[in-house]
């Protein structure tokens, strides 16, 4: 049965990557394998860049004999990647998926489809903690070599993995239960998720602080590891410690087997629980919905309500919005802090001084990446795309309300954050103008990009919208993609400075980007509109 | 009305239609039956537009579905035999949804939504969620969000899947007096008892190929619709 189950889940996935929905055939050998070369490129990417922390780190503690808190750093940094890279899939992942009825109609016992759904966001959480656990090994390798270490660290990655599992899991059971009482659920469980996402940083950061000061004070160690057993446990695993290995495998096992348990045993509850919807009928006519509006706002508020009624739509593709603000707002408490630091930058570092501007309008299209609005549009039309297909309206118009809906959202978020980083770092008005423009065409871009790869690669016959959503190529390259994006502009930069100032290269830029936009919006609405048409 | 003019449309090597052509005047009702799989909803779904066909040509009202969709998406509307609704909308969401795109005026629909509304006995229900919707529920809503621009031609697929006997009566009721204001009906159905009895004409499609078509009586004579429907697929 449980292999049925995992046979089903595997097809699902085989047919979202490899096959045309449409025509049920596999996918063109070259295509899939751009595909998944443009995914290989992507990790080894960002793997690259946590290597060079990693390796920073392990030149600097290893010689010294903290191994162990070279591990614990790096799985802590591990352990927060995996959970914030599949927290927000957990909740519709394993209690919205449309198949629910069918299965539970049939005699299969709750907890196993639980268990195969969890096997979904584990891969989720496994992805995004290797990106960080790989080039950790990588560094320890290179800077003190040995096999048995080697084979602790790679059963320590694994083992990582399951108290991830159990953390977001845990975190997607505590919305579950809270929401399926709630009435207003989609905007509630958003805030419930991200309350709870903001304390568990607040852990995390604290946890690092207090490892910093450990770092500072070796005198406080035989105290921290005794309060902070488990992350000693790891670090030590990581030397190569067999001991401590098995204390963390039994700590990470027991902590899974908790949160499998709990999970199972509310978990059919959960998924029949009247929804509450219904239960006080009112009047629609006091909706006083029945405002007549023109086509294009007609189309635009169907987005919205669409991005409003899903908390997976809003929380994936969405909490960029959220970061840039609270980034923004942070910039202008901490106002002397960070212009403190920006001097302090400016004097050692004379040559990062020029590139203020660049590097901050980087940060900014670093933070608007994580907005990926328009990649699942097409896709979470879902079965209901028969109803714009159907309807008098023509596709460009539709495409046309994805990009506006994806603008009207990041656009002031996006402005905001850049403008009060062109505030904190003192810049000329015309750079801060500059730096605000280039910021909102990188969100354009994106919002343009992300509806030619999602009319590219379409998936309408999703059983659960956190496939389209989290499981989907054009999001992870609109996000992965828009950081090297970022991380394209500022070598540019690095590479003309010799030959145009900043101001120059800013303007160059919103040159190039204002003219790239048109030629995507151009196939968008010719080629994507037929497309569309054709779904 | 409606012109269907060797329709023809293949899936990979099979030929879901084949050389179809059907004439759908104003005023008439009109029944297409078949088994399963004989090619009705591909023939449908051409007609509305959300198929592409390979060879024939469709026109509604003179304008043909190739070359002038949306003047032709205008004059029509369509009930899909699963319509899979808009689940983050609530049912009166959507109704001036729909009532927007056709720019349908706001006081007109507002009449026309009080009216089927109350016809159907979904006014208590439009402030609810669509995905708290039963399936007849969901069926109910998309006959009325199929009326609310007063189309003249009413493509439907299995209609009356999952709707309640008083509904049912309603909806058959609705689509005759669409019929004698000079509007067109073609729907697909495998109630033959209901075909008998409400359609002006009736086309028997298999394996994608017309077999026979024409008035009620031209079809079944003195036999029953069920009889002849069986002689024909044997």
């Amino acid at each position: 049965m449980l292999k049925a189950l995992l046979k089903k889940q595997f097809l699902e996935l085989n047919a979202f990557y490899f096959q045309n929905r449409k025509t049920g055939k596999n996918r063109s050998k070259a295509g899939t394998a751009g595909f998944i070369a443009l995914y290989i490129v992507l990790f080894l990417f960002l793997a690259f860049t946590f290597f060079m922390v990693a390796q920073s780190l392990a030149a600097a503690l290893i010689p010294l004999g903290y191994g162990w808190l070279y591990f614990a750093l790096m799985g802590l940094i591990s352990l927060a990647f995996g959970v914030f890279g599949s927290v927000f899939n957990t909740y519709a992942g394993l209690y919205h998926a449309k198949d629910n009825e069918l299965l539970l109609a049939m005699p299969i016992p709750p907890r196993r489809i639980l268990l195969v759904r969890m096997i979904g966001v584990y891969a989720m959480g496994m992805l995004y903690s290797c990106l960080i656990m790989v080039p950790t090994i990588v560094a320890w390798q290179l800077n003190a070599p040995g096999l048995w270490p080697l084979i602790a660290q790679l059963l320590l990655t694994i083992l990582l993995s399951f108290v991830v599992l159990a953390l977001t899991c845990f975190l997607g059971w505590i919305v579950a239960l809270i929401s399926a009482r709630l009435k207003n659920k989609s905007m509630i469980t958003v805030l419930l998720t991200l309350a709870f996402l903001a304390l568990y940083y607040v852990v995390y950061f604290r946890i690092s602080a207090f490892l910093r000061n450990i770092l500072e004070h070796t005198d406080a160690l035989g105290r921290a590891m005794r309060s902070l057993y488990p992350l000693y446990a790891f670090g030590r695993a990581g030397e190569g410690d067999g001991l401590s290995l098995l204390v963390f495998a039994s700590i990470a096992l027991a902590l899974l087997a908790l949160c499998v348990w709990a999970m199972a045993r509310s978990f059919i509850r959960i998924v029949t629980m009247n929804r509450g919807d219904g239960a006080k009928k009112t009047d629609y006519r006091a909706q006083r919905a029945q405002k007549a509006s023109g086509v294009p706002n007609a189309l635009l508020r169907r987005e919205i309500r669409h991005f409003l009624g899903s908390p997976t739509y809003m929380l994936n593709c969405g909490l960029g919005l959220v970061l840039m603000v609270a980034a923004a707002v942070a910039a202008l408490i901490k106002l002397d802090a960070v212009r403190g630091a920006l001097d302090m930058i400016r004097e050692n570092m004379p040559v990062l001084a020029g590139a203020m501007p660049v590097i901050g309008c980087a940060l900014v299209i670093v933070l608007a990446a994580l907005n990926p609005v328009t990649a699942p549009s097409v896709s979470l039309e879902g079965k209901s795309v028969w109803l714009l297909q159907s309807l008098p309206l023509r596709s460009a118009d539709i495409l046309t309300a994805k990009l506006r809906l994806h603008l009207y959202l990041c656009a002031g978020p996006t402005v905001l954050c850049a403008a009060v980083l062109a505030f904190v770092m003192g810049a000329e008005f015309s750079v801060g103008v500059y730096m605000v423009v280039t910021a909102l065409l990188a969100t354009m871009l994106f919002a343009a990009l992300g509806l030619m790869l999602n009319l590219k690669r379409p998936n309408l016959s999703w059983t659960n919208e956190t496939v389209p959503i989290k499981q989907s190529m054009p999001v992870a390259m609109v996000i992965f993609g828009g950081w090297a994006f970022a991380a394209v502009v500022v070598g540019a930069y690095f590479l003309l400075r010799r030959w145009c100032g900043t101001q120059v290269f800013l303007l160059g830029c919103i040159v190039v980007f204002a003219i790239l936009y048109r030629l995507m919006n151009r196939w968008l609405m010719r080629r994507g509109a037929e497309i569309f048409s054709s779904l | 009305m409606l012109n269907i003019s060797h329709l023809t449309k293949t899936y990979g090597e099979k030929k879901a239609v084949d050389d179809l052509s059907l004439h759908i005047a104003p005023g008439e009702i009109y029944g297409f039956i078949g088994h399963n799989g004989a090619g009705k909803t591909t023939t449908l779904k051409s007609v509305v537009g959300i198929l592409q066909f390979d060879s024939g040509e469709i026109t509604i009202d003179g304008c043909s579905v190739k070359s002038e969709p949306l003047e032709c998406k205008k004059r029509l509307a369509y009930i899909p035999d699963n319509p899979d609704l808009y689940e983050f909308m609530t049912g009166i969401q959507f109704l001036n949804f729909i009532a927007d795109i056709f720019e349908v005026p706001a006081d007109v629909r507002r009449e026309r939504i009080d009216r089927y509304a109350a016809l159907f006995e979904l006014s208590g229900d439009l402030a609810s969620p669509v995905s708290a919707y039963s399936h007849g529920m969901k069926q109910k809503l998309a006959v009325i969000s199929a009326l609310l621009h007063d189309p003249k031609l009413i493509i439907m697929d299995e209609p009356f899947v999952g709707l309640d006997p008083k509904a049912s009566h309603t909806l058959k009721e609705i689509m005759r007096d669409i019929c004698d204001a000079g509007g067109a009906i073609f729907f697909s159905t495998h109630v033959l008892e209901v075909a008998e009895k409400l359609c002006d004409k009736i086309a028997i499609i298999r394996g994608g190929v017309l077999i026979r078509s024409g008035t009620m009586e031209e079809v079944k004579g003195d036999d029953s619709l069920e009889d002849v429907f069986l002689e024909l697929e044997e």
